[in-house]
């Protein structure tokens, strides 16, 4: 009659080690995920409104129509986006940041950039020197849940202050 | 990972396909559930933790309260509430603290931590499914599942893992351990899978593009008209968006030998709102209605609790979609509308199928407008639009919008609709053939598609 005792209070202990188990690896995953490293969160259409003022490149504030238009992308789906595009055709220069909401939009975001580059490359292609040589140094920097398309005379300068800016 | 992607259709699908179909029959719930966590952590892979920590989590519960129902029921009521509680707990840490902790900080509680957590994608389906499990073991409605693998399956199948149907255990409880595929099944798996395909990319990318062009306009070109062609057209998008999504889970658990419920059944031709969430997200509903609304008393309480259970379940489904005022507005307005039905018009409407039927979708595009608005300034400038606050009947910017986007509406009016679904069986009845090619050419269309659009999740990832 003990020993049946003893094995259901052993039972019902092991049933309350898991039940404290169970909790705490919850709130060790929560902590983990809110102190992992991430770059700094940032505003993000004021940062690219402050980058655009870097250089002296030819470009202004875009309206999310025209990103949906040139890059194929709805802001919407995105946890933040800052988009300077250029002021006229004959203008090359743009700088689009994205801020994603999960990383398996990296790759996707990335990819709409390469086409937008690609698409401005056939039209200056042949006559355009300058705008050919700004898009080949066309830069796509991701750092954490940032994507960011760089094509500016000084795209070093705008890099490398965004990457300031962003730093945790 | 998107089903409506390259990587998925053109890497993942074939890849998961031949696996399964080339080990023998006691590997392949090994099979798919391998693919399935790939699957899932193909996003963010640091959250299949979570996910592997609510099936451990989930499973021994659940077999502690199939031990104790029977002679220890108030220890395996305990037990189930600490159970659903921790699943609840997951599900506001991730989902819902954010938007607290800021709404708190916003009225001047600037000690409450503002942790930036990121929505593990699915956990609002893969939770839901977990709390149905465990209450119907306590219910006695089920057996315990014993098999770990099995059950880890069953939470993280991949079809349905991320944006439902949210399966009930007893759903699938026998073909977890015993299924058949036939080339019938597995055919008629790849006829809704390609259905499913067809409604995201053909028509909910196209209607979203359209919708996302009107919401973009400034005041001064838009119109009423123009408004309620963007509220249309997010009306349909969301729909072929999310049955779309439900169709490719439904024909790939078909291609697999699993049965999924049927999540939507053309809910834009429904007489009435209580209709209408008959037929849309039917196994959101159904749970709210299983686990909610009949264990508060559902309509067999006075008018008072009736009243009371009503705005629960509906400002609990305004919630589930989101953390933002704009969702419970949502529901509350659901609620409402219910109400207003059950207690002011009883049947007077939907016994005049077309009054009702227009009455109906028009009050539910002006719900999905509060819906896609979080942002409330936003949300009654557009709504005001609709109504002709501030702006014009109609303009030039109108007739644009009327040219270029009136065909899209009309197919989303059309395919929406039983009517297509109807031909489409005749005629590949009376010219199989022909109909074999019809599919072959809209895949390529898709994938043709596909290649030019860039990045178009589906809506109900969010939530």
């Amino acid at each position: 009659m003990s020993g049946q005792w003893d094995i259901e209070k052993r039972r019902q202990l092991y049933i309350v080690a898991f039940q404290v188990v169970a909790a705490a690896a919850l709130l060790v995953f929560v902590w983990f995920i809110a102190h992992e490293k991430k770059y700094k969160e940032v505003d993000v259409p004021q940062l690219v409104a402050e980058l655009s003022e870097i250089t002296q490149d030819e470009w202004h504030e875009e309206d999310q129509l025209s990103l949906k238009r040139r890059f194929g992308l709805a802001a919407n789906d995105f946890a933040a986006v800052g988009y300077f595009g250029p002021n006229s055709n004959m203008d090359a220069a743009e700088l689009l940041l994205v801020r994603v909401n999960e990383k398996s939009q990296t790759d996707a975001v990335v990819e709409a950039m390469k086409n937008r580059v690609a698409y401005q490359c056939t039209c200056f292609d042949g006559y355009g020197e300058d705008q050919m040589a700004l898009l080949k140094d066309a830069r796509y920097v991701t750092r954490g849940y940032y994507v960011f398309l760089i094509i500016s005379s000084d795209a070093s300068s705008v890099e490398r202050e965004f990457l300031k800016q962003i730093e945790p | 990972m998107v089903f409506s992607s390259m990587t998925y259709l053109f890497v993942f699908l074939p890849m998961v396909l031949l696996a399964y179909f080339i080990a023998p029959p006691q590997a392949r719930n090994m099979v798919l559930l391998a693919f399935s966590l790939i699957f899932y952590a193909w996003g963010e892979p640091v959250y299949i933790f979570l996910m592997l920590m609510s099936i451990t989590v989930n499973y021994v519960f659940g077999r502690i309260i199939a031990n104790n129902r029977a002679h220890h029921s108030r220890y395996a009521k305990l037990n189930l509430g600490i159970a659903v509680g921790w699943n609840l707990v997951a599900l506001g840490i991730f989902k819902y603290y954010p938007f607290v902790s800021s709404q708190l900080r916003g009225i001047g509680l600037g000690f409450v931590p503002s942790l930036k957590l990121l929505l593990p994608i699915g956990i609002s389906f893969y939770t839901f499914q977990a709390i149905s499990y465990l209450v119907d073991i306590y219910r006695n409605q089920i057996r315990v599942q014993r098999g770990f693998l099995k059950f880890a399956l069953y939470i993280s199948m991949f079809p349905q893992l991320i944006a439902g149907p949210i399966v009930r255990y007893e759903d699938v409880e026998k073909q977890l351990s015993k299924r058949k595929v036939t080339l019938a099944m597995f055919g008629n798996g790849g006829e809704f899978f390609l259905r499913g395909l067809i409604k995201k990319v053909l028509l909910a990318n196209q209607l979203g593009a359209l919708y996302v062009q009107i919401e973009s306009l400034g005041v001064a070109h838009t119109s009423v008209m123009t408004a309620w062609l963007g509220a249309f057209a997010y009306t349909f998008q969301i729909y072929f968006d999310f049955s779309g999504y439900s169709d490719m889970a439904i024909g790939l658990g078909k291609m697999f030998g699993f049965r999924f419920p049927k999540n939507f059944d053309y809910p834009y031709t429904a007489t009435s709102i209580t209709s209408f969430w008959r037929r849309w997200h039917i196994s959101l509903s159904s749970w709210f209605r299983e686990y909610v609304y009949i264990p508060l008393g559902g309509k067999r309480v006075s008018p008072a609790k009736h009243v009371r259970n009503i705005l629960i379940v509906w400002m609990l489904t305004g919630f589930w979609h989101g953390a933002g005022w704009n969702f419970m507005l949502w529901g509350l307005y659901y609620g409402i509308l219910l109400l207003l039905e059950k207690y002011v018009i009883h049947d007077r409407i939907s016994s005049h199928p077309w009054p009702g039927r227009i009455l109906t979708f028009l009050l539910v595009t002006l719900g999905w407008m509060f819906f896609v608005h979080t942002d409330f300034s936003a949300m009654l400038t557009y709504v005001g639009h609709m109504f002709g606050v501030g702006c014009s009947f109609a303009n030039a910017t109108t007739g644009y919008f009327i040219r270029t986007g009136l065909f899209v509406l009309l197919l989303g009016l059309f395919f929406s609709t039983p009517i297509f679904h109807r031909l489409n069986e005749q005629f590949a009845v009376q010219y199989y053939t022909a109909s074999i090619a019809l599919r072959i050419v809209m895949f390529m269309l898709c994938v043709a598609a596909l290649v030019y659009q860039s990045y178009n999740p589906f809506l109900y990832f969010r939530f």
